[in-house]
């Protein structure tokens, strides 16, 4: 790791006058900044991610193995969901890795984002666009386009008919559903889209709008939900391919985190975490099991005895909690980045920064660019 | 280089007007590739582009529609209640699936009604973009029940089902709406 001059560093670019095409018309994209990295940082990125999803795999296969679904808070029908779609080797597509990157320091996980990740086409298209018209002899970590296409021609799937699915009313996800569509459309398949709540349930598997049998579907839509709406009984009796696969709500469940420290305990690239907090010394911070979006966070930057010196709002304040050692977000002139390390097919494929104006990262994080040399 | 050599976008993007020129069967129409009336086609262009498509795409559904000889032909392609008769246009368009009446016999086809009408898909809207000869300009578009887009009687491609559902060709016992109650929060992770 570099001293002098810091490992990464925001750079002040020229402020652009164009605007990137975004989906939802609605960019949180700063055309002024960007983050600069040595080849070697990305290198440690890099290899630190690779090594946290083989590691979160070893975590699944040791709870199906054992037939922990308790320690996740799944019940029956969703373990069974999980169970089935490991032995089977259902493949997953993409996930993301929230990561802490201290100059000088090992790569931490904060968090996976194993269900439902977005942020996906400004860390894969966007940026990359920046990177081509502002500096384009530079790198950038990011070829998730390529691998996404190359994902989908390796999914060997039985049909080329994929249907795409996400909420109504919410731009930011059709926009991220679109661009996945567009992956498979140019991997050569054929996706259709329809609504959460168009999906039919014809007795003995699920249809789409017309009425044709769904055999592949990706979903932009959390598993939990899914679990507990009506149709969840269905799931078993269909046989439709769901992208990402059961066997993800292991990982996209917190409590995968102190799992995860008990089986590799130690590890550099690894917080402390634990389900109660006197497991834990020093400043910690605790999370709900299943929040989203950084609710619900409380944050014990003197230790748990001391009390929670900071918070965040949310819906998640009834849910199970975990506890996680506190790693304190690099600051650059008043904001603090995460990386989000993305992987496709269990390989990684790229990087995403997001940058907030305190240590919790939100939904309002905006997304900056970043490219090495 | 840690980077995608190249990014091209099919799907999504300002290029997907222009796309419309393939055939590919596999080619999805959005919203932003059509127009149903004047007030969307100005979202994108301007007042005057926008009256004159029409005219321009009006002129063109009458003159190369598909055609059909009676009413059941018409909708079982392109639905219940999307069909009109043309019963102004003497002369069949030029798009149509039937013998054309030849004024040297006695008798046009036994098939067609007894005012000489043809029967077509309505237009459901249209696009502008280049044309296969060159220039900009307006076609017509059809729809028919599988969701096809048709400009003539040419496919090019389908509707998105999610802002255009296709109509419904037969009735079906499936039932929907198990899934997507729980979306009062985000999704995003």
């Amino acid at each position: 790791m570099t001293i002098a001059p810091r490992g990464d560093w925001k750079a002040r670019a020229e402020k652009l006058g164009f605007r990137f095409h975004t989906i939802d018309g609605e960019p949180y994209w700063t055309e002024d900044a960007c983050y600069v990295f040595t080849a070697a940082e990305i290198d440690e990125i890099e290899a630190a991610t690779e090594e946290l999803e083989k590691m979160c795999l070893q975590v699944v296969d040791r709870l199906v193995k054992e037939g922990r679904y308790d320690l996740i808070g799944l019940d029956d029908t969703a373990a069974s969901l999980v169970e089935s779609s490991w032995k089977r080797f259902d493949k997953n597509l993409y996930g993301r890795f929230d990561l802490v990157v201290r100059p000088g320091e090992k790569p931490k996980m904060l968090e996976y984002n194993a269900d439902t990740p977005t942020a996906l086409f400004e860390a894969s298209v966007v940026q990359w666009e920046w990177l081509q018209a502002l500096y384009p002899t530079a790198d950038q970590f990011n070829s998730i386009h390529e691998k996404l296409i190359d994902s989908w021609q390796n999914f060997g799937l039985a049909s080329p008919l994929v249907h795409f699915t996400c909420v109504r009313d919410h731009d930011e996800d059709r926009g991220t559903v679109d661009y996945m569509r567009d992956t498979a459309l140019q991997a050569g398949l054929t996706p259709e889209f329809l609504f959460i709540d168009e999906i039919g349930w014809g007795g003995n598997g699920f249809y789409d709008v017309q009425d044709r049998p769904i055999e592949t579907l990706f979903k932009l839509y959390p598993w939990e939900w899914l679990m507990r709406e009506d149709f969840a009984k269905n799931i078993a009796k269909s046989k439709t391919q769901i992208i990402e696969p059961a066997w993800k709500m292991v990982l996209s469940n917190k409590a995968m985190l102190p799992l995860l420290w008990d089986m590799f305990k130690g590890h550099p690239n690894l917080l402390a975490s634990a389900f109660t907090p006197e497991e834990i010394e020093g400043p910690l911070v605790e999370k709900p099991a299943l929040g989203r979006e950084g609710g619900n966070v409380r944050l014990y930057e003197r230790g748990y005895a001391a009390g929670a010196t900071a918070g965040s709002e949310g819906a998640y304040a009834q849910e199970r909690k975990i506890y996680q050692a506190y790693a304190k977000l690099p600051e650059f002139e008043g904001n603090f980045p995460v990386v989000g390390s993305w992987v496709v097919a269990s390989n990684p494929a790229g990087i995403g920064l997001r940058e907030d104006d305190g240590p919790i990262t939100r939904n309002t994080s905006r997304f900056v660019p970043h490219l090495f040399r | 280089m840690k980077r995608s050599r190249s990014i091209k976008l099919v799907l999504i993007g300002s290029t997907s007007l222009l796309a419309l020129a393939a055939c590919d069967q596999s080619d999805v129409l959005t919203q932003n590739d059509f127009f149903a009336d004047e007030k969307q086609c100005e979202a994108k262009f301007n007042a005057d582009a926008c009256r004159q498509a029409l005219i321009d795409a009006r002129q063109q559904h009458m003159k190369t529609a598909p055609a059909f000889a009676n009413r059941e032909e018409c909708e079982a392609q392109f639905g219940a209640d999307n069909c009109m008769k043309s019963t102004e246009i003497a002369v069949p368009p030029t798009g149509s699936t039937a013998t054309p009446t030849d004024p040297n016999t006695t008798t046009p086809s036994t098939q067609a009604s007894a005012g000489g009408g043809w029967f077509m898909p309505v237009m459901m809207g249209y696009m502008m973009g280049r044309m296969m000869g060159g220039g900009f300009g307006a076609q017509p578009l059809y729809r028919d029940v599988d969701n096809r887009a048709y400009t003539g009687t040419k496919p090019i491609g389908r509707f998105d089902n999610a802002s255009m559902p296709p109509p419904r060709a037969a009735t079906s016992s499936i039932a929907r709406g198990g899934f997507g109650r729980s979306a009062t929060g985000t999704v995003s992770s």
